[in-house]
């Protein structure tokens, strides 16, 4: 009863409006995201100049915080409402596809095939039984920071090429108070960060390892290159000591307080290290491996069109998706979040690739893997907790990693139902 | 007022001859020393907060240091809070949702504490063990259902959609019962003369008690919200 | 109108309590109970809040009961409850007991001990968080190494992490059992004391004769409220450890927070809910045990 007053009452307000307004037959889709601050912008720019070239349809943007995100949307497209088109993290891909919550993408706009040879690779992700369910406007890859003050102090000329050149590089770079405590390190370390990344898809790989088999389901790097990797990687702060887990309580917050040499972070932090006074910095490609080996991760945020969307809503959405991802809304992503191109066409044209800032995140993405996670904060919890058993309880490397590897291999278990 | 013939009545009213001059000296200076080391405690108190205020003035590269008085105070911070924008929206939110579920746990909390104590009735033992059963329904176990709730009642996005949940707490009944049964009778005891002057304790304890739980509700309702907020 | 005049007034005193509750009541069932109820039925259920829900029966409860991650986290909330407790409480009654002895700047003083518990839990944790660091950023062992005494892992080690995380959560506990020890210590009648003063008997003595005893009441709502708040424990234990979410390696992982990263970083609801019915489990017998254990005569 109260529903249909409301109904009513709301197409009453619905019908005035068209007789009043000018633009009397507009289609609105609605458009989710989670908020933060660059991409909000960005966005706004997007359906801008998309509603400029598409007067005919309006784009209404609801934007989240990122904790409420997923049960916003799950609550909302069930019941019919919310968006019509809407960002997912790539990972989720299939619980949504499985939820029903979001359609494939038409073939004819859409072509797989043209996908295939347009975006980089690791967009495929994407695809499902030959057919394209989201598609990314940007992605994320992985760099090599560096402080360029501290590095004129101790004398470094080049940032670092490979690992052996990273470790002799920190060395330098690392200081020690009268009683022995590090006060500035030669490189930030901090699974929780974006190092459970770094080692993964890169390190270990580089120590001629493939982290997980069977398209992500198996995990696969409890081996010899897991081992050497993860020695690597601990190695750092016991053998080395260049670094201190925790050393200002977190990775990137040492770097912007100019006490960390060099830095492995994502190119989501740009922005964030320009609006710091006074800190000077460079960016490289992450060093390669033993053997010249070079790798890196990448992640991205997709676009894809709701089960929700019917009918004139359903076209307009398909048109809305078509604009998020040409070459042009690309490049305005890329100036504004700083998030990389996900095609080649934009990404490795001689600006943005030879870019000082951008270039080295940018030729990551050529030999760039993405892990499809089944549970990432879980999946992250694992390698987490390997490296502190070693840091904290003293053991073996080699035990930590086995248990490190079951822990993980439980997880996609129970997410792939085996 | 009150305060000083309390202290009237609790340092002094000992008219003893035996006490000496020795022993009130004595005294005395066992009350500075007290008052020196509840003086302390309450720096040792505030100490974080004074940290919060003092990096609240720093600029970001200094924000890692551990001096207590920056090198280079700024007001930026500020500034740049205010002028944003958003933290007046946010603010009056705050203030909106304080307010209107403040009162409401005001006048139903003291309501149904009110009824729980005074009044004999059959069910009365297992309203009051139910609504206290409440406390400890662990929120993470509502928050789902509550969001579901508001969606079919069309509250998304409203400030009602916020404040429903918390328009009477099991807390705030709990403690007005309580403070209800250190009364003999309320209605005796409470005259309007009573509350403007307390004479006695147990009325000053009315006074006190509806003063104190106004502000104890608007704290935790201000932490609530928060909490809500970023449930929901 | 007449049937009203006819009942007795034990009739219209049910009466008018049950015209008085009905509002109230209908919020409890409808606001808390029926949800409550909805969570256990999702307790057995298998639900990742997008897709359908499967039954699943007493899987999620079989899962928790083989989960070394669950008994681990059981072990830190009795260890919160067990510490923090008992420490707030001693010592908010001592010092409300000589804050209550006190009056030059009574007012002054009792403000300082209060602030910390109106400011936001978030921020405070934040602040701690930041003492707690080795150096060259943390205030704690900056004071340490200034006279010489080696740097203490506060935050990075699984046997100091849990007292650490708890000493923030009970300093912004203490204003409030302060307060609420002050008015139960106003509401004792003075003609005690006067009357232990005049036979001389000593302070030890009205403490543990007099003034304990009269403040039962207050002690048990102390211990039943701060129990179920370090039952709860969440908030400062997540922003003190949000790069390793009750860690390390789980050490200071409460149950809530483990219902937190279930079911909205794993959104597995089924096995969440499971996991707040044995927190409410947990807390009606802790509660109803200590509710028993101090029941007494002047309550």
């Amino acid at each position: 009863m109260l529903k249909q007053l409301k109904r009513m009452a709301l197409g009453g307000v619905a019908a005035a409006a068209t007789l009043i307004g000018s633009s009397a037959w507009a289609v609105e889709i609605e458009y989710w995201q989670y908020f933060f601050d660059a991409r909000v912008e960005a966005m706004e720019q997007l359906i801008e100049r998309f509603q400029e070239a598409n007067p005919d349809i309006t784009v209404k943007m609801t934007h989240f915080p990122y904790a409420d995100y997923r049960t916003k949307v799950a609550a909302a497209i069930p019941a019919g409402e919310g968006p019509d088109v809407v960002q997912l993290f790539y990972g989720w891909l299939n619980d949504y596809i499985e939820a029903d919550l979001i359609q494939p993408l038409p073939k004819d706009v859409f072509d797989p095939a043209k996908i295939d040879s347009e975006f980089f690779p690791m967009v495929q992700a994407m695809k499902k039984d030959g057919t394209y369910y989201a598609l990314p406007t940007a992605v994320r890859s992985l760099a090599l920071f560096y402080n360029t003050r501290l590095f004129d102090e101790a004398g470094i000329e080049a940032p670092p090429a490979t690992l052996d050149e990273l470790v002799d590089t920190a060395k330098k770079l690392t200081k020690l108070d009268g009683a022995g405590n590090i006060t500035q390190v030669g490189i930030t370390t901090g699974m929780n960060a974006q190092d459970h990344h770094w080692w993964r898809e890169v390190l270990v790989r580089q120590f001629g390892g493939d982290p997980y088999g069977n398209d992500y389901q198996t995990v696969n790097y409890n081996n010899e290159a897991g081992l050497d990797a993860l020695n690597f990687y601990v190695g750092l702060e016991k053998d080395h000591k260049v670094t201190q887990s925790g050393f200002m309580d977190e990775p990137q917050a040492a770097f912007k307080g100019g006490r960390a040499g060099m830095h492995i972070d994502g190119s989501f932090r740009i922005g964030s290290l320009n609006k710091v006074r006074g800190l000077k910095w460079g960016v490289a490609e992450l060093p390669a491996g033993p053997d010249g080996k070079k790798s890196n991760y990448s992640s991205y945020w997709v676009n894809g069109i709701t089960t929700k969307a019917e009918g004139e809503k359903y076209d307009a959405a398909v048109k809305f998706l078509d604009f998020l991802t040409s070459d042009e809304a690309m490049q305005v992503w890329l100036d504004v979040v700083g998030e990389l191109p996900a095609k080649p066409s934009v990404g490795l044209v001689e600006k943005n690739a030879n870019d000082p800032t951008y270039g080295p995140f940018i030729r990551g993405l050529e030999y760039a893997n993405t892990t499809k996670f089944a549970n990432e904060s879980a999946q992250r919890q694992a390698l987490m907790d390997m490296v502190a058993r070693i840091d904290i309880e003293g053991q073996d490397p080699t035990e930590s990693l086995n248990a490190a590897a079951a822990e993980e291999q439980k997880i996609l278990d129970e997410y792939y139902g085996k | 007022m009150t305060i000083a013939s309390e202290a009237s009545g609790q340092t002094h009213a000992n008219t003893d001859s035996l006490f000496s001059r020795k022993a009130n000296k004595q005294r005395n200076m066992g009350q500075v020393l007290r008052w020196m080391v509840l003086f302390l405690g309450g720096v040792i108190m505030i100490a974080p907060i004074v940290y919060m205020i003092s990096t609240s003035l720093k600029w970001p590269h200094e924000v890692y240091n551990v001096n207590l008085i920056p090198e280079e105070p700024t007001i930026e911070n500020y500034t740049y809070v205010l002028e944003d924008g958003r933290f007046y929206g946010w603010f009056v939110n705050s203030i909106i949702i304080a307010l209107i579920t403040t009162a409401s746990n005001l006048f139903f909390d003291s309501l149904v504490g009110y009824t729980l104590c005074k009044f004999r009735f059959p069910g009365r033992q297992i309203v009051f063990i139910a609504i206290l059963s409440t406390l400890m329904i662990p929120t993470e176990m509502l928050v789902i259902p509550w969001y579901m709730m508001s969606q079919s009642f069309g509250w998304l996005d409203s400030y009602w959609g916020i404040m429903f949940p918390g328009l009477m707490t099991a807390f705030g009944t709990f403690l007005m019962k309580q403070f209800f049964e250190s009364v003999p009778d309320f209605c005796k005891v409470v005259s309007l003369n009573s509350l403007l002057e307390p004479t006695d304790r147990s009325s000053h304890n009315i006074a006190y008690a509806i003063t104190y739980n106004a502000c104890v509700f608007l704290i935790c309702h201000a932490r609530d919200c928060r909490v809500m907020n970023f449930n929901l | 109108m007449s049937a009203y005049k006819n009942l007795s007034i034990r009739q219209k005193q049910i009466l008018w309590a049950w015209i008085f509750l009905a509002v109230p009541t209908l919020f409890y069932v409808v606001i808390r109970f029926y949800p409550t109820g909805a969570a256990f039925v999702t307790s057995f259920q298998d639900w990742n809040l997008l897709g359908a829900r499967t039954w699943t029966g007493m899987d999620n409860y079989v899962k928790l009961w083989n989960d070394p991650v669950f008994w681990k986290v059981f072990r830190n909330t009795f260890a919160y409850l067990l510490l923090g407790t008992p420490v707030s409480l001693v010592i908010s009654f001592v010092i409300a007991y000589h804050l209550d002895k006190t009056r030059f700047m009574h007012g002054f003083l009792r403000m300082l001990y209060f602030l910390p518990f109106m400011t936001s839990a978030v921020a405070m944790a934040w602040v701690w968080r930041w003492f707690y660091q080795p150096v060259p950023i943390g205030l704690f062992n900056n004071m340490l190494a200034s006279i010489g005494i080696p740097q203490i892992e506060f935050l990075n080690s699984t046997t100091n992490a849990l007292p650490s995380v708890l000493a923030p959560a009970v300093w912004a506990g203490l204003g409030f059992q302060i307060i609420i020890f002050m008015a139960g210590l106003r509401a004792i009648p003075v003609s005690y004391y006067e009357a232990a003063r005049i036979d001389g008997v000593g302070w030890w003595t009205v403490l543990t004769r007099i003034t304990l005893p009269l403040l039962k009441p207050t002690i048990v709502f102390i211990v039943v409220f701060s129990s179920i708040g370090f039952l709860r424990i969440f908030d400062h234990v997540f922003n003190m450890t949000t790069n390793n979410p009750g860690g390390p390696l789980n050490s200071t992982k409460p149950l809530v927070l483990m219902i937190y990263e279930t079911a909205f970083s794993s959104f597995d609801m089924g096995y969440a809910a499971a996991q707040t019915v044995v927190l409410f489990v947990i807390l009606l017998l802790v509660s109803l045990f200590q509710l028993w254990i101090l029941r007494g005569d002047n309550t």
